[in-house]
């Protein structure tokens, strides 16, 4: 999470970057999608895995972000809005968009709070859960960093990772969760 | 720009379907919850359920699941129904015990009894029922710390026993106070007062009891009871109420109060006292009776026999306190009886009779003490008679023509029997009993012919034994058979003399046991002594008789005629007369006829023609025997 944190801040400041050669994504309105369960799989239950889906607004410097972001896990479901912001960096055909963003919605989780430690027969040690749901708003933040490349015409693809940070009583405990995925850009506008 | 715009709107639209259908998936979350509750079971799992008071135990909870899965880290809860049997130790001072400390406990012995231990699983995850388990708390043991064989020397002596549980201390057995000691008594010479550790037994009779102390709650391999012999064995001494007696009587019985008794005054069931005189003599001065009274076990008195006096002189006697066991000699003293015979009457026996005034009968003189015994020694009697004259030890006959019909016989005492001459005695004043003898005329029973005797019955204190019986018996003949005295003491019997005349007795005494000593008779005094003589009766013509001599008789020559007349018994009338028959002849002449001693004779005087005569005598009418005798008249 620190060398994220780092690396958008590098690149941020990165003005050589951002000097030698626009692409067909960094103005107008890009459409989004990325899958962000990479880092967190296998998912152990049977659910919509984390993802996301942002419509983009980008004026050669700077874009922000508005979409849906769905973080999923084993036993935690964070989703809502997102919005966020950044310089857009360029590096050849290559964009990157580090951002800092914040997010309202509702944060869903069961806790293995109450179950109990065993001995089994042979002296084995288990744990038998006992789960207790809780759901509640949050706000979270975050700081991202995207990497896109043009594939064809006005599509793209693009490379994901984000540490966000969550409020709410369902995340006691268990405030972060860090993306790594990836996705799909189209270029809809100018 | 148209070309433009239009991509957009187519790529718009393809994103505006895509984000529903995001949404949508996004609905179903599936993310686990629950179970509410765990099924579980517990049990209390201890290395034993009894502990020693003082001494603790690791109990440990646990708790498995459906699966039989030991359940780890949980809370549980330990009661117990009673702390102050056994206690729960502070759950931070057990054992530890990983994440909580209720899953170990300790399990404290406070004092003996049962408590139910009960373990518990406050926990809402988990459906389980308490689980009870009951612990005893017992002593290690049980030991009496006072005496285990005393003895106690009297009755309520009182004496206590202490005994005392044990219980763990520091890892060590020690002995300490109420821990509920429960005594058994075993036994019936002690009586227990109290209870608990310390108790009371009392002396109640002489013999061993058992004193056992023991405990409800006790361990099993130890030593649950303890013993005490207790000994209840008296230290009799004896004691006399006095040494010296005397006796002013024979057959006074004497004799001191003989205690028998432990230093509380208590006597023992069994003890006796035994009267031994010393030497043959003083046997025969006081003897020794059966044991009198009863035996007061609250005061020690014990029955003890009695001296009787029987001899005047002084017994000295050893007196034997003998224990309950009947052997062994508990005390010994020693007391003296001083026997001397006082009188209290004095009087010449028979004290009524009737005597034919021809006629003697032996009497004495003697003097009696107040129990009627006849003093031997030590007493002289004199007596003087007035009536009647003194033969030496009889008393008549009286001289030919003495008109006399009753004689007095008074006895006179001297001697140390006297009350005057024994001070210590009671100065009773002597009675004089005379003798009445009564004086009837010669001949006055006639042969065979019931007589009534009347007499006067007195004993011998002189009294009218009125109610009293009194037996006959006769010189010769037939003994009338007894009589009962009259109330005004005179009793009559009918007697018939013997047929045969001649002098006879009839004595009568009271009837009465055999007297106690020889010289001792007070009890059957000679009441009625008769001394009569017996003449025959009338001639009789069945027994009388007739001879002539000779029966052949020259013509005018005689003979003589003898009738012998005799009663009907046989008995020459010497009374007879010639007017008791009548006696004559056929053809001769009968002429004087005289009587001498019964023997009657006449005179016969044949007629002067020879042939056959006879005689004939009569008497009341009828002829007698060999009545009528042939005669023949000889030329």
């Amino acid at each position: 999470m620190r060398t994220l944190a780092a690396a958008s801040a590098v690149a941020a400041l990165a003005s050589p970057l951002q000097a030698q050669k626009t692409t067909h994504f960094d103005s107008g309105i890009v459409i989004g999608g990325d899958w962000l369960q990479a880092n967190e799989l296998p998912l152990d239950r049977d659910a919509l895995q984390s993802g996301q889906v942002t419509v983009s607004l980008r004026r050669q410097s700077w874009a922000v972000d508005a979409g849906w972001v769905r973080i999923a896990r084993t036993l935690s479901t964070i989703q809502g809005g997102a919005v966020s912001a950044g310089p857009l960096l360029h590096w050849k055909s290559v964009l990157f968009l580090p951002t800092v963003g914040v997010l309202g919605g509702r944060a869903q989780a069961s806790r293995d709070s109450t179950g109990y430690d065993f001995v089994g027969t042979g002296g084995v040690i288990g744990h038998q859960p006992r789960y207790s749901y809780s759901s509640a708003g949050t706000v979270g933040g975050g700081v991202g960093l995207t990497v896109e490349a043009p594939i064809y015409r006005i599509i793209g693809v693009r490379a994901v990772a984000s540490q966000w940070f969550f409020s709410g009583a369902p995340l006691e405990g268990d405030r972060q969760r860090f993306l790594v995925g990836a996705g799909l850009s189209l270029r809809v506008g100018r | 720009m148209r070309r433009h715009a239009t991509v957009f709107t187519r790529w718009s639209r393809v994103a505006m379907a895509i984000v529903p259908l995001f949404f949508v998936l996004s609905c179903t979350e599936n993310l686990p919850n629950g179970p509410n509750t765990f099924g579980a079971t517990i049990k209390i799992s201890v290395p034993h359920d009894t502990l020693v008071v003082g001494d603790s135990s690791v109990a440990q909870a646990v708790a498995t699941d459906d699966n039989g899965r030991t359940i780890q880290s949980l809370l549980f809860t330990w009661t117990s129904a009673d702390p102050t049997i056994v206690g729960i130790a502070n759950p931070a001072a057990a054992a530890a015990d990983n994440a909580s400390g209720g899953r170990t406990m300790i399990l404290i012995g406070r004092r003996t009894g049962r408590s139910v231990v009960t373990l518990a699983l406050p926990d809402p995850r988990f459906v389980v029922t308490n689980v009870p388990r009951t612990e005893t708390v017992v002593v290690g043991g049980v030991r009496i710390l006072s005496t285990r064989d005393s003895t106690l020397t009297a009755v309520n002596d009182t004496a206590i026993a202490v005994a005392a549980g044990l219980v763990r201390s520091n890892g060590a057995l020690v002995t300490r106070a109420s821990q509920g000691i429960r005594w058994i008594h075993r036994g019936t010479h002690t009586s227990v007062v109290g209870t608990g550790d310390t108790i009371r037994y009392i002396a109640r009779s002489n013999g061993a009891d058992t004193l056992i102390a023991t405990h409800d709650f006790c361990l099993i391999t130890a030593k649950c009871a303890d013993t005490a012999i207790v000994r209840v064995s008296q230290q009799l001494t004896m004691s006399l109420s006095s040494r010296a007696f005397r006796s002013w009587s024979f057959s006074d019985s004497v004799g001191p109060t003989v205690t028998i008794a432990d230093r509380r005054g208590n006597g023992a069931p069994g003890t006796s006292v035994r009267f031994v005189p010393v030497t043959a003599l003083d046997s025969t001065v006081a003897i020794v009776s059966a044991a009198v009274g009863t035996s007061n076990l609250s005061t020690g008195l014990v029955a003890s026999p009695r001296l009787i006096a029987t001899r005047n002189d002084s017994a000295l006697v050893r007196v034997f306190g003998i224990g309950s066991d009947g052997v062994t000699i508990v005390g010994t003293d020693s007391i003296t009886d001083i026997v001397r015979q006082v009188a209290r009457r004095v009087q010449v026996e028979p004290l009524r009779a009737v005597v034919t005034v021809i006629d003697s009968i032996p009497y004495r003189a003697l003097a009696r003490d107040a129990r009627g015994a006849v003093i031997v020694d030590g007493a002289t009697v004199t007596t003087s008679a007035a009536g009647i004259t003194i033969n030496t030890v009889f008393v008549g006959p009286n001289p030919p023509g003495s008109t006399s019909t009753q004689g007095t016989l008074t006895p006179n005492l001297t001697g140390i029997a006297l009350p005057q001459a024994n001070p210590l005695a009671p100065q009773v004043p002597v009675i004089i009993d005379q003798a009445l003898i009564a004086l009837v005329p010669f001949n006055g029973v006639t042969a065979g012919t019931p007589v009534i005797a009347t007499m006067t019955v007195l004993d011998s204190n002189g009294v009218a034994a009125t109610g009293s019986y009194v037996r006959f018996r006769t010189s010769a003949g037939v003994a009338p058979d007894s009589v009962q005295v009259g109330a005004n003491g005179v009793a009559a019997v009918v007697w018939t003399p013997p047929i045969i005349p001649g002098p006879y007795t009839l004595t009568g005494v009271r009837g009465a046991p055999a007297p106690l000593f020889g010289s001792d008779s007070s009890v059957r005094t000679v009441l009625q002594q008769s001394v009569v003589v017996v003449a025959a009766g009338s001639p009789d013509p069945t027994r009388s008789t007739v001879t002539v001599s000779p029966t052949s008789i020259a013509a005018n020559a005689t003979a003589t005629v003898t009738v012998t007349a005799k009663d009907v018994s046989g008995n020459v009338v010497t009374t007879a007369t010639p007017a008791d028959f009548t006696i004559t002849s056929t053809r001769g002449a009968i002429s004087g006829t005289t009587c001498t001693l019964g023997v009657c004779t006449s005179t016969y005087t044949a007629p002067a023609t020879t042939g056959a005569d006879s005689v004939s005598v009569k008497m009341l009418g009828v002829q007698i025997v060999f009545s009528p005798v042939a005669l023949n008249i000889t030329p």
